[in-house]
């Protein structure tokens, strides 16, 4: 990948969502009583996971689908931006609160989530509101298990990122290369 | 009136909520079947599985407010102006919300209602408010679109509600104001639902109001978010748990006392069968000494009720008292093999002693033999080691009892044994021809690891 | 002479529509327009031609590479300039930087070379003194000029255009095909159009297409004569459907009406007839 590529993209996203979300996670973490800091770095894990699902909407995903530089390289950029800054904020968030490490698979998992389902939306719709789909795969794990934190979620993290890899596919999938 | 009803045919066919639905339904229905129905809890219950599709409901109506953010040049050389657009979703979708919260809450109580038999009682002022509480989230939705420009608004407000329910369940902080408190203590009296449905509703109406002052200062929609607010923020102000029902007296059923909490009436039935196997193999002169069980959080019967996990609990405790066990090491006694045993009738022996018999010091990390039960159905819940209360015991007791398990004449020769038994002076190598087991003794001294 | 782009039996259908069926074609140097009414599976084509939708059945084949395989399709992309019927844009970047990072896409990793050939593109489609512009504050004409940059960056050997002139003014369009004949004279180039005029002025070849299939392939002069002796002048209104020309007479198409006089056939006539085929001949 072209290292020319990381300007241009970083300003193509769409920073908003997170640029909410990132000051509201460190100052909830920051202001909110201790004895809430567990719950607030998790609600705090997957309002950045949803705000930077945002990321992954691309306005010139048609008049850039044929180029050489490939579709995945373009989504994957955007990927690795976005969650860097939910991780950080995420991460400065978990340290003024100072509650246990345990609850960082959880939040890795919940930003995989929304990767993947807004990742799968973008390809298929396209529109700003389509990231919202983000937030749906994160709401829909959260409601069912948010009682229970704890180490497993690193397993879910594996599937995720081939869901997420699948949906940064090429528009255009391929049989694979015959020798 | 045209564009309401294109508002609400749109909104109708929105897959988002109904899929918010059947997901809330499967989530809640599936949870709901783990506990034995308490209509009061499960109506909360309910309406809290309701507010996921509050959640898409909201987003829902953003989007539909939003559509000419979206589409501006097309709609703006629209003769229809943008205030009728917000109006018809402000009409539209709190219609379809409640329409769709009614379609998750109805079948969930019916659920419960008809598994009885049910403790507490349906409260449909309560059920109500899940309704008015996705109504309210149409109109935060239409106005969050019409204030703020991002689709990202509503899902911070979503979160915010979540951390509000999660972090502050019941009500702590910010009280009868919340939009919802989805927790609810016994103790403190029925909640007041008919006023909290009124200030929900005069919420919405307000909110939607607003939405509609995005379109300039107009004496109406001012007028009406002004009363609303100001008849809904006394009203809620002075909102508290209403006077606490009279106690109910004790039943006497299968020679034991019973004494719910009111409302709790039905569960007897259902505690006196759970705890049938035990009641019908001690002769009835052992029971008569038996304190009355007591719906508080030492009187023994519990305030909720997982099946299969709770019954054990209330069998631990009557079978500890018939026995006459009193706490404190217990091990090699006839008594504590008896009372074992009768815990076994309930529930099965298949566990081992407890290697440890103080707390550990992070409680989710029980040892084996430690038991769990729930406290509230919220997920607070009692760990203690053991499946007698206070009573330690050791391996070998569990043994002996198992042996006496297996044998399917041991009623009979317990209920002729019964004083000796349950003399504590009678050690199980004493009682193992009365009771036809070959024993076994402890390893250890009473309490310690193996 | 070796076609560049060959399709054979291409079929593909969204859902229950079928946007193509059974479509052959082979297009080599030169310009080639695509005609056809609104859903007649132009887009889909394209799409599919750009490698940017895998067809259901049928093969496809540009420079004699198949874009099913991945380095294959990747060596075909390289030699392609696509513009989509809707390619969007960021507003925010200016007219130079949304032109770059289309470059960078497009492997032109050099950063001199780069702005050179950004500049280079931006001056083909007339927007060398608006490169500092946002492209939120650029006009709708401009802003497909811009798009249309884009498809031109790296000279490509194949050009696939959708809709290119869709909001171009008259000098803008004549530019535009001047552009392209020059390009096609050494190069590939296809595009799809509503005008018939693009295509009569521009194109060597023509291929008409209705509800996924191709129903004409030739020169515009022969699509021009499938009209021959159904073009019809009037002085008084004929029945049907007519129109009126320049000289105040009445144009008409198909059987002749009472007292009408023949009338030169065009591209537009031989399409319309083509299209309309089944009523004119009943
Ligand atoms: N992504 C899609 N999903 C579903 N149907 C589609 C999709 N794209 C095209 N179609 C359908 O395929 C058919 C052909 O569409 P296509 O876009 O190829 O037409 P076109 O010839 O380019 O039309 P136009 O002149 O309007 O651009 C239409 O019936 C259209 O509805
Ligand atoms: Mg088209």
């Amino acid at each position: 990948m072209n290292g020319a590529l990381v300007v241009p993209l970083g300003r193509a996203i769409d920073w908003a969502p997170l640029a909410v979300a990132a000051p509201l996670a460190v100052a909830g973490a920051w202001l909110v009583p201790a004895e809430f800091g567990v719950a607030v770095v998790r609600a705090a894990g997957a309002v950045l996971a949803s705000a930077a699902a945002f990321a992954l909407v691309d306005g010139m995903a048609a008049a850039t689908a044929a180029t050489p530089v490939p579709r995945w390289v373009r989504q994957w950029a955007r990927t690795l931006m976005a969650s860097l800054v939910a991780g950080a904020a995420w991460a400065l968030a978990w340290r003024l609160a100072g509650v246990p490490g345990v609850l960082a698979g959880e939040a890795v998992v919940a930003l995989l989530l929304a990767l993947a389902g807004a990742g799968w939306a973008v390809r298929h719709v396209e529109g700003r509101a389509v990231a919202l789909a983000g937030a749906v795969p994160v709401l829909a794990c959260g409601a069912g298990t948010w009682a229970t934190p704890g180490q497993g979620w690193w397993l879910a993290a594996g599937p995720l990122v081939l869901v997420v890899a699948v949906a940064h596919r090429d528009a255009r999938p391929v049989r694979p290369s015959r020798p | 009136m045209t564009l309401t009803v294109f508002e609400l045919r749109r909104m109708l066919r929105n897959p988002l909520i109904w899929a918010a639905a059947v997901l809330a339904i499967a989530l809640e229905g599936v949870r709901a079947a783990q506990w034995w129905p308490d209509l009061t809890v499960v109506t909360l219950r309910a309406v809290t599985a309701s507010t996921l599709v509050a959640g898409a409901v909201l987003v829902a109506a953003n989007l539909a407010a939003g559509r000419d953010r979206r589409f501006p040049e097309t709609l703006a050389a629209l003769p229809g102006r943008a205030p009728s657009r917000t109006r018809a979703v402000l009409l539209a979708a709190p219609v379809v919300g409640a329409l769709a919260a009614a379609v998750v809450i109805v079948p969930l109580v019916l659920y419960g209602h008809l598994r009885g038999p049910a403790a507490g009682s349906l409260d449909v002022w309560e059920a109500l408010n899940g309704v008015a509480l996705a109504a309210l989230a149409a109109t935060v939705g239409a106005a969050l679109a019409r204030w703020t420009p991002w689709p990202f608004t509503p899902l911070l407000v979503i979160f915010a509600f979540l951390a509000l329910i999660f972090v502050n369940g019941l009500g702590e902080y910010g009280g009868w104001a919340l939009p919802w408190i989805p927790l609810h203590d016994p103790t403190l009296g029925p909640r007041p639902s008919a006023l909290h449905l009124l200030y929900l509703l005069l919420l919405a109406v307000a909110i939607g109001a607003v939405a509609l002052l995005r379109h300039g200062l107009r004496l109406v929609p001012a007028a009406v978010a002004a009363v609303a607010t100001a008849i809904a923020v006394p009203a809620i102000a002075q909102a508290d748990y209403l006077p606490k029902p009279p106690p109910v007296a004790c039943r006497q059923l299968d020679g034991l006392s019973f004494c719910p909490r009111a409302g709790y009436e039905p569960w007897v039935g259902r505690w006196a069968a759970a705890l049938r196997p035990i009641t019908s193999a001690v002769p009835p002169e052992a029971l008569a000494d038996m304190p009355a069980l007591r719906q508080d959080t030492f009187g023994g019967l519990p305030q909720v009720w997982l099946t299969g996990v709770t019954e054990m609990s209330v069998a631990g405790r009557v079978a500890t008292g018939v026995a006459g066990l009193e706490g404190g090491p217990a091990c090699g006694k006839a008594q504590t093999v008896v009372a074992l045993w009768l815990t076994g009738l309930v529930s099965g022996l298949e566990e081992s002693a407890p290697a440890d018999w103080t707390r550990p010091p992070d409680p989710i990390e029980k040892g084996p033999g430690w038991h769990e039960y729930p406290l509230t159905d919220s997920g607070r819940s009692s760990v203690s080691p053991g499946r007698l209360p206070g009573v330690v015991y050791d391996g070998a007791d569990l043994v002996n009892a198992r042996a006496l398990l297996a044998d399917p004449g041991a009623a009979v020769k317990v209920r002729a044994n019964w004083a000796v038994l349950t003399d504590p002076a009678t050690t199980t190598e004493q009682a193992a021809p009365l009771l036809g087991i070959a024993p076994i003794g402890g390893a250890k001294a009473c309490g310690e690891a193996e | 002479m070796e076609p560049t782009l060959t399709v054979h039996d291409l079929t593909r259908r969204f859902g229950r529509r079928t946007a193509l069926e059974g479509v052959s074609l082979a297009f080599g140097r030169g310009v080639t327009g695509l005609l056809g009414p609104n859903g007649a599976g132009k887009t889909t084509l394209i799409r599919v031609l750009a490698t940017t939708l895998a067809p259901d059945a049928g093969r496809v084949a540009a420079f004699g590479l198949d874009p099913a395989d991945r380095e294959q399709r990747l060596a075909i992309r390289r030699r392609l300039g696509y513009l989509p019927q809707s390619p969007g844009a960021y507003p925010h970047f200016t007219a130079f930087e949304l032109v770059e990072y289309v470059a960078i896409l497009k492997e032109i990793d050099d950063r001199r070379a780069r702005h050179d050939e950004v500049r280079r593109v931006l001056a083909e489609v007339d927007l060398g003194d608006r490169a500092h512009t946002k492209v939120r504050r650029l006009s709708g004409g401009m802003r497909q000029r811009l798009a249309l940059a884009q498809a031109l960056l790296g000279d490509p050997d194949l050009l696939i255009l959708d809709e290119p002139t869709v909001g171009l003014d008259p000098e803008q369009r004549m530019r535009f095909r001047a552009l392209l004949s020059r390009l096609g004279a050494s190069r590939t180039v296809l595009l799809s159009t509503h005008q018939t005029e693009d295509v009569t002025t521009l194109c060597e070849r023509v291929v008409v297409m209705r509800t996924g299939g191709v129903v004409f392939e030739g020169t515009p002069g022969e699509l021009a004569a499938q009209a021959a002796g159904q073009v019809w002048l009037t002085t008084t209104p004929p029945e049907g459907t007519f129109w009126r020309t320049p000289d105040g007479r009445y144009r008409t198409l198909g059987h002749r009406p009472p007292a009408a006089v023949p009338g030169e056939p065009g591209v537009e006539d031989g399409y319309l007839l083509l299209l309309g085929g089944e009523q004119v001949a009943a």
